[in-house]
């Protein structure tokens, strides 16, 4: 087995189209992490944002100061010495909050933003205000303090923004007024260039239907380039001393064993570029889980990752099985991999409208979705909890084995009839 | 016994492609398979090392089923060169055959020298020439010094050097017991490599190619044309009229020695003896005359 693989690693190596294929895939990396780091908040542009204001406030002393002398203001007057107080005021805050910036002090920034909600959100839970659809909901509050409270306790370097602006959950579904759905969508659209945290948005862009294309173009013609069906390159492993099922399984794992150094690659690649461009990360960063019936956790980013790369494996697994089967009855790379993005497709679009029947959580073609899945979006959004991780993994898993079983039984059928 | 097939047939479709192929090998030797296109020889090679299904009959190599992977330790089979991986190089092949048959990789410089391959070993098979590709193929054949050995068209492609070089290798192998069975288009080679020709047709093996090529054949000139027939008739001799005056003789279960005795002893006068060894081609032509194509 370990010949095969061998060979086939280094098949895989020596293809052009693989290494294209692969450069693409690098450059793609690189060039999303300038994306990432330009759309990043980072210290600087927060102390400049906060510089900016402490200028503008600044001049608007200067200017309520120049009306005092002109005597156009009365300096008694107790909106003018209000508003001269309040600008001092916010001034010394957001000089403060420089400094606390310079240092990396988090904890007194976050302190902040709990002490500011805290009594607000106790008072909206004693009123149990869970029922209300507009933003921000209760769950949308009360999920963003306890974010803050797990930065502040686990003191991790928040990802900016973080004011209430800045935190949408999926029970927020009404907006007053209706354009300001889009600008809380995009401002709560957080980006940090720190290793972990590009890596999740690495996954977030890739781990999808589009995600399991790329893969399944990579390997494609695994099968098929070899002359299934004439005389090509496979005969050459058939008149070796190896049996011919170790060969497809030696394919298959070789397949799942580059998917792995891919991904792999990519966690490496993203965790490099942070180190070097921002910082490494914070393994704990919280991801929102929801809950049944209002209740909410969190789960910390290098889990989330894991089990985001899991299962992603899992659906990857699941699409070569389907690209397997076909290979083998069409013998052709590109009919091959037409049918199975067809059959993906139609399965995930299919499948959606099914969401409602009982066999629901046993159809792999939900779980395509892995953010989705991890997060319980889709249990929430779909009203059904059995779509959980541990769920999509065991479908996902018996789905393969039994397309596995389909090919077999098709590659018995095709040799009795050779 | 080396090759053992028995009652092989195979169909495509509905169309019976090999009809009850019967070969039994027992000793090394060179064998010949020849025969038109489409006569069934690569699908008889092909059938023998399992890349294709038999519908009927069975097959032995070296006394073990022809399904048993564990065959290709000590069986070859040289195929078209589609086999062969563009991207990789010569080395390459060769390496992996060495960790597949789990053999010494010192012997890849070893058959690289014999074949004559060692400039271009290292470049990727995609940039060979059909020759190259053709030695690439014999290469990867003999480094496991196979007992049997199958081979289809490996002359193709070949130049005349390379065709001497490759005749000679067969020949070396065959002297250290290898058995080969070798389809070709090629008869001067074949004639040169063998004397066992196997002639295909339709589907099967001719019944005329089983008892073996370069047969004496003689035209004897005799006295007496009339009383030589009834004496031969008499005697159940073979013999063919060749033109007046002229028998032709062919060396079967009867030797030349009888024919001429057979003849002496009834006083008929032998004039000349001409030895006409058949080749090849000539049966060749005998068997298909009227075929497009070899």
């Amino acid at each position: 087995m370990l010949t095969i693989i061998r060979f086939e690693l280094k098949k895989m190596a020596r293809s052009t189209f693989f290494r294209v294929l692969l450069i693409g895939c690098l450059l793609f990396i690189l060039s999303y992490y300038i994306y990432v780091h330009i759309h990043t908040l980072h210290t600087d542009d927060l102390i400049l944002e906060n510089e900016a204001d402490i200028s503008r406030m600044q001049s608007e002393i200067n200017n309520i100061e120049v009306a005092i002398e002109a005597g156009e203001l009365d300096a008694e007057d107790k909106e003018t010495a209000g508003n001269l107080e309040f600008n001092k005021e916010d001034i010394e805050v957001k000089q403060q909050e420089i400094e606390h910036f310079r240092n990396g002090e988090w904890t007194p920034l976050l302190n902040k933003e709990i002490e500011q909600y805290e009594q607000h959100v106790d008072n909206r839970i004693f009123r149990d205000e869970y029922y209300s659809a507009a933003w921000p909901t209760l769950v949308t509050e009360e999920s963003r303090l306890e974010y803050h409270k797990w930065l502040r306790d686990k003191d991790i370097t928040p990802v900016y923004p973080i004011d209430l602006f800045s935190w949408v959950t999926l029970y927020d579904q009404v907006y007053e007024p209706p354009d300001m759905e889009a600008f809380l969508k995009e401002f709560s659209t957080k980006y940090s260039s720190t290793g972990i945290y590009f890596t999740n948005h690495v996954f977030t862009f890739v781990f999808n239907i589009l995600g399991a294309c790329f893969f399944l173009f990579l390997f494609g013609d695994m099968v098929t380039k070899e002359g299934l069906g004439k005389n090509g390159s496979i005969q050459l492993l058939r008149t070796q001393p190896i049996r011919r099922s170790k060969l497809f399984i030696g394919k298959f794992l070789t397949i799942l064993l580059v998917t792995f150094l891919l991904l792999f690659g990519t966690v490496l690649l993203s965790f490099i570029l942070g180190a070097i461009f921002d910082r490494f990360g914070d393994w704990d960063y919280p991801v929102l889980i929801y809950g049944e019936e209002f209740s909410f956790s969190f789960m910390n980013m290098g889990t989330f990752l894991l089990q985001s790369a899991s299962l992603f494996f899992l659906v990857l697994i699941f699409c070569y099985s389907i690209l397997f089967l076909f290979s083998i009855i069409t013998k052709k790379a590109l009919v091959s991999i037409g049918l199975t993005i067809a059959i993906l497709f139609a399965g995930i679009g299919l499948s959606a409208d099914s969401v409602m029947s009982m066999i629901a959580p046993y159809i792999p073609f939900h779980y395509f979705s892995v953010r989705e899945v991890i997060t319980n979006e889709l249990a929430l959004t779909l009203e059904n909890s059995s779509f959980s991780f541990n769920q999509g993994m065991i479908v996902l898993a018996v789905s393969s084995l039994l397309l596995w079983l389909v090919a077999y039984g098709v590659t018995i059928l095709q040799k009795r009839f050779s | 016994m080396i090759v053992n097939v028995a009652n092989l047939k195979k169909r495509y479709k509905k169309q019976l492609v090999l009809k009850g192929i019967n070969i039994k090998i027992e000793s090394p030797q060179i064998i010949a398979l020849v025969g038109p296109n489409g006569s069934g020889k690569t699908t008889l090679l092909n059938c023998m090392t399992n890349l294709l299904t038999v519908d009927e009959g069975s097959i032995e190599l070296l006394g073990k089923n022809h399904k048993d992977s564990s065959l290709f330790y000590d069986v070859s089979y040289l195929q078209d060169n589609r086999i062969l991986y563009g991207d990789l190089t010569g080395y390459d092949h060769l390496k992996f055959i060495c960790q597949a048959q789990h053999i010494d990789q010192s012997k890849i410089k070893e058959v690289v020298e014999r074949v004559g391959m060692g400039s271009y070993l290292k470049k990727r098979v995609r940039n060979y020439s059909l020759g190259m590709k053709q030695h690439l193929l014999l290469a990867m054949v003999i480094i496991n010094e196979p007992k049997l050995l199958l081979m289809d068209e490996p002359l193709n492609g070949l130049d005349p050097t390379s065709a001497i070089n490759m005749r000679n290798i067969l020949l070396e192998l065959a002297e250290i017991g290898t058995t080969i069975i070798v389809s070709s288009h090629n008869l001067d080679e074949i004639d040169r490599l063998t004397n066992t020709i196997y002639f295909m047709k339709d589907g099967a093996l001719l019944k005329e190619s089983l008892t073996g090529l370069h047969l004496n054949q003689y035209e004897v000139s005799v006295s007496n044309a009339d009383k030589a027939v009834e004496v031969l008739n008499a005697k159940g001799i073979p013999y063919s009229l060749a033109e007046k005056g002229v028998l032709r003789f062919e060396e079967t279960d009867v030797s030349l020695q009888q024919f001429i005795d057979c003849l002496n002893e009834n006083q008929i006068e032998i004039i000349s003896i001409e030895n006409q060894k058949v080749g090849a081609e000539k049966r060749y032509r005998e068997l298909f005359e009227g075929e497009a194509s070899v």
